[in-house]
């Protein structure tokens, strides 16, 4: 994973920061003057001690960081909460000293102190186990949340990833010696005992719920990176999109090609018409929109190329309503009224005049008339259609 | 083929069916919430997607919320489409650039937003060009209106609306997978990073 382990230091001006990061490296003990101008010249050196990042003994002739500098960037890096770890390791190194102290001197009737040691570490332990592994959830929860710099939150995270792995290593450690060493197999008393089951029973425990711990942090990372990736990207899109470049070094037309959802969804007029219709025949459904009055005024009119198919050959869209309302209005036999309509300044087809017939029939206003009256059936090679005389007048 | 349809069909249909706002968030308010959580028992889920699958209604899972997709969806023209993913993009690079670690769950005020993006010249040509129609408005309102027309749209919450706060929804993913599923391609001059 590309991080910088002294990206933290990035706060700090430039010419300053490989020289702090060398100083916190070593803030365990009081840097000597001699080893301080290798780490950085005498200049940079004057110039942090007036700005209060370091502090000079001039008895000693020492140099070390600021206290409050310091204790910030440990916080920020969380060099000590790694460190909180070590409780347990140190736990395990003291456990085995303990139990062989007693192996030797159970004879001489001192063995007790060294029980008594081992209970309150066994004890303490109990006591942390669960603790410790509550600290590691929320460390990790907060320093995914915190902050907005996202080396900074890949490099905690990763130390909470490490952290936990090696406390489950030492669990694991503990389990076994709690398992397999003679002395917990041999000793009587009842509240080793008691002791060593409760501690078995809580290293499952926490096995199991480290788990879950290495998910969530492994699931934090991986959204970290994501979302580092994904604002590294935005940047470049930017800039392309800006430079009209996007088309051509970018997947962005296929993906638009491909696109689905609620993001690329188009509001859609609801209508009767086929969606073939208003879609490649924009021409005819802004006349329809004109005809009802939703038409914008204001618009201009526009060509629109229609590619493939010929103009001629596109059939007309027909408001069926409208015909039978005009039809209502006159006298004539349907068809015979039907054979003087014009659409788009033509008569129409014979295929046009039938579908006419059968709308008009199937209109619901119409329904209601021919439902009392007897009509006869015939039929063309693609169409069956009821014949019916108009109203009588 | 008989398929009984699933309880809380209706509630989904008429949620994700109507509306500007198709997409029913896992932090969205109550009622999503509530919704969300019966949706996604894995019986249910696989339940609602055989029932709308009949009537030609994909139910997808994004990352923290489901929508609809229609087999026989008439989609908008390639120009449009293109439009809309230029927009996503510019939308979301508006958004990450100038709220701190924007994502799924973050709150954030208008009134901050706008603090941060005053004066930044590439945001308010950025504003602009998203509602041309809005010439006179003063820079907060469009701001305001970019967040609500989020809002009505469900990628946002109103959170405190007394104090405009919002609250961005996990229905924000599905808007990241766009941006993450671009690609940018190195050119012969290796003048453009990789966007893998």
């Amino acid at each position: 994973m590309p991080i910088q382990k002294d990206s933290l230091f990035r706060i700090f001006q430039s010419d300053y920061r490989s020289v702090l990061w060398r100083f916190f490296e070593n803030r365990k003990e009081p840097v000597p003057a001699d080893v301080a101008a290798e780490l950085c010249d005498r200049p940079t050196l004057e110039r942090l001690l007036a700005l209060g990042l370091l502090e000079h003994d001039g008895a000693s002739n020492e140099y070390r960081l600021d206290d409050r500098l310091e204790r910030f960037l440990e916080d920020m890096l969380s060099a000590a909460e790694v460190a909180q770890a070590d409780w347990l390791v140190a736990l395990l190194e003291e456990l085995p000293k303990l139990i062989e102290g007693y192996r030797k001197l159970a004879g001489l009737g001192k063995g007790d102190t060294f029980v008594r040691r081992i209970v309150r570490l066994l004890r303490t332990c109990d006591s942390r186990a669960q603790r410790h592994l509550e600290e590691i959830k929320s460390a990790a929860d907060y320093d995914y949340r915190a902050g907005s710099d996202y080396e900074v939150k890949l490099l905690k995270l990763q130390w909470h990833l490490e952290r936990a792995r090696s406390y489950g290593r030492a669990i694991a450690e503990l389990d076994g010696l709690l398992k397999s060493h003679a002395f917990f197999q041999q000793q009587g008393a009842i509240e080793i005992l008691l002791l060593r089951t409760r501690l078995l029973h809580r290293c499952d425990q926490v096995g199991d719920a480290l788990i879950d711990v290495y998910q969530q942090i492994e699931q934090y990372l991986n959204r970290v990176m994501r979302d580092h990736v994904r604002a590294r990207k935005l940047i470049l899109l930017r800039g392309l999109i800006e430079r009209h470049e996007h088309l051509p070094t970018t997947n962005i037309e296929e993906m638009a090609a491909a696109a689905t959802g609620p993001w690329f969804r188009e509001p859609r007029w609801r209508t009767l018409l086929a969606p073939s219709i208003i879609d490649e025949r924009p021409e005819l459904f802004a006349r329809m929109l004109a005809r009802a009055g939703l038409a914008d005024a204001t618009r201009r009119a526009r060509h629109v190329e229609i590619q493939e198919t010929p103009v001629e050959e596109v059939s007309p869209v027909i408001d069926w309503q409208d015909v039978f309302e005009n039809f209502r209005r006159q006298n004539d036999d349907l068809f015979v009224f039907l054979g003087h309509i014009r659409v788009e300044g033509r008569l129409l087809t014979e295929e046009e005049l039938i579908e006419g017939f059968c709308a008009v029939l199937s209109n619901e206003d119409w329904a209601g008339s021919w439902s009392r009256a007897p009509f006869a059936l015939a039929a063309t090679d693609r169409w069956e259609y009821a014949v019916v005389k108009p109203p009588a007048r | 083929m008989t398929i009984e349809a699933p309880t809380v069909a209706h509630r989904l249909f008429a949620r994700l069916c109507r509306g500007p706002n198709r997409l029913l968030s896992e932090n969205g308010p109550d009622e999503d919430a509530d919704l969300y959580r019966l949706v996604a028992e894995p019986e249910v889920e696989a339940a609602c997607i055989t029932f709308f699958a009949v009537i030609g209604l994909q139910l997808q899972k994004g990352d923290g919320c489901y929508y609809f997709t229609a087999d026989e969806e008439p989609q908008p023209n390639l120009e449009a489409k293109l439009e809309k993913m230029i927009r996503l993009v510019r939308v979301l690079d508006f958004l990450s650039t100038h709220i701190e670690h924007f994502g799924e769950g973050v709150i954030f005020s208008a009134a901050t937003l706008t603090l941060k993006c005053q004066g930044d010249a590439r945001a308010e040509r950025f504003l602009q060009e998203m509602k041309k129609e809005m010439k006179d408005a003063s820079f907060p309102e469009r701001i305001t209106y970019l967040l609500q027309s989020l809002v009505g749209q469900g990628y946002l919450s109103e959170y405190d609306q007394a104090r405009q706060e919002y609250r961005v929804l996990s229905a924000i993913h599905y808007l990241f997978e766009f941006a993450d599923r671009i690609q940018i391609h190195e050119t012969e001059t290796g003048g453009v990073d990789a966007g893998t």
